[in-house]
């Protein structure tokens, strides 16, 4: 399906949400469900997090289906609600707990990156390290920046949408991203 | 092309290329650009690394436990009563409330503290206060010389007329 098809299907599966059907909304989980995901576990680094709010992103769409209106892409919609409740959660301090049990893999939410279950234990080993340091850079890019390169990067966004999601202008967008990407060089150069 | 460093898009640029947005016109000309260009290679080749990595931060699929737990979820919220449904969904955190209420407070302040300066001195009062100074010092000026003129004194004449001015 082209991106376009895929597109004009998402609006129109949400609105036969809004009509009640119960098995468009579980076409549209089922195709968004990674990718909110996902964007939240690396914007919140905690599984258990990730997954409570990603259930929440899911829970409000289903609420709100009653006034959707397809005025916005479904996805930029998704992930408006979906970066919102993450920089909430950071803004919230919790982040710093969490990193507790992302360190000491105690806690809810153990992280649960795939395993690496080729090559010796030095190889492991070296991955481990490389990942942290990719998980470390990206945590320590400030909200914004964060989820604007999380969508550009992974959910290959354009710079309009990612806009559209962060409520801002492209130029702004840009600026944000090319910010971040001048800080990730900085620190992951030397993993090259 | 133009070295991107020299136009300022140079961001801009690496990122396309790296992400594979650009066209294959636009490739090749920010390919040859490279060959002979040692700030961009170097650059490209950062901005590449940093493409790899994020590229290695792979995840697992999303748990089956994940639409079980939200359709629990929403049949919990159908069980609410309406009123709960409509307001449960906001959550009060008095966390921001606090730098809204030092707003206020700090607003409340500059109001009560600013009000007195506005009965002493806005900018227009000494101004005109200034205007009336001068006009009565130029009316007992003409006064003295009036009493100059009747006292047979050698005085310019006035400029004006004395009475009703």
């Amino acid at each position: 399906m082209t991106a376009l098809a895929s597109l004009e299907r998402d609006a129109e599966l949400m609105l036969r949400v809004r009509e009640g059907d119960e098995t468009s909304f579980a076409l549209l989980l089922n195709r968004h469900r990674g990718p909110v995901m996902h964007f939240l576990y690396r914007m919140v680094q905690n599984q258990g997090v990730a997954e409570e709010l990603a259930q929440e992103v899911f829970l409000r769409v289903y609420k709100a289906r009653a006034s959707y209106e397809p005025t916005a892409k479904f996805t930029t919609w998704l992930f408006r609600i979906a970066t919102h409740l993450a920089l909430n959660w950071l803004r919230d301090g919790k982040a710093e707990k969490a990193q507790d049990s992302i360190d000491d893999n105690s806690g809810d939410g153990p992280t649960r990156e795939l395993p690496d279950r080729s090559g010796t234990i030095e190889q492991k080993l070296v991955y481990e390290a490389r990942l942290g340091e990719i998980r470390s850079a990206i945590e320590a890019l400030p909200g914004k920046q964060r989820a604007a390169v999380l969508m550009h990067k992974y959910e290959e966004m354009e710079y309009v949408q990612i806009a559209g999601v962060l409520g801002c202008s492209e130029s702004a967008v840009k600026s944000l991203l090319f910010r971040a990407y001048e800080t990730l060089r900085a620190r992951l150069a030397h993993l090259g | 092309m133009h070295c991107p460093t020299t136009t300022g898009n140079e961001a801009e640029v690496l990122v396309a290329y790296t992400s594979g947005t650009m066209t294959p016109a636009e490739q090749e000309a920010f390919e040859l650009h490279m060959a002979g260009c040692a700030g961009c290679r170097q650059l490209a080749a950062a901005q590449k690394t940093v493409w790899s990595a994020l590229d290695a931060w792979t995840l697992p699929p999303v748990s089956d436990e994940f639409d079980r737990s939200l359709h629990a979820r929403i049949a919990e919220e159908a069980r609410l009563p309406w009123w709960k449904r409509q307001w449960g969904g906001f959550s009060f955190s008095w966390k921001p409330a606090i730098p809204v209420a030092v707003a206020c407070a700090a607003l409340a302040g500059a109001f009560l503290l600013h009000v007195p300066a506005i009965d002493n001195a806005p900018a227009t009062l000494p101004a005109v206060q200034t205007q009336k100074i001068d006009a009565d010092q130029v009316e007992r000026a003409l006064d003295d010389m009036d009493m100059l003129n009747q006292l047979d004194a050698p005085a310019p004449a006035p400029a004006r007329t004395p009475e009703g001015s």
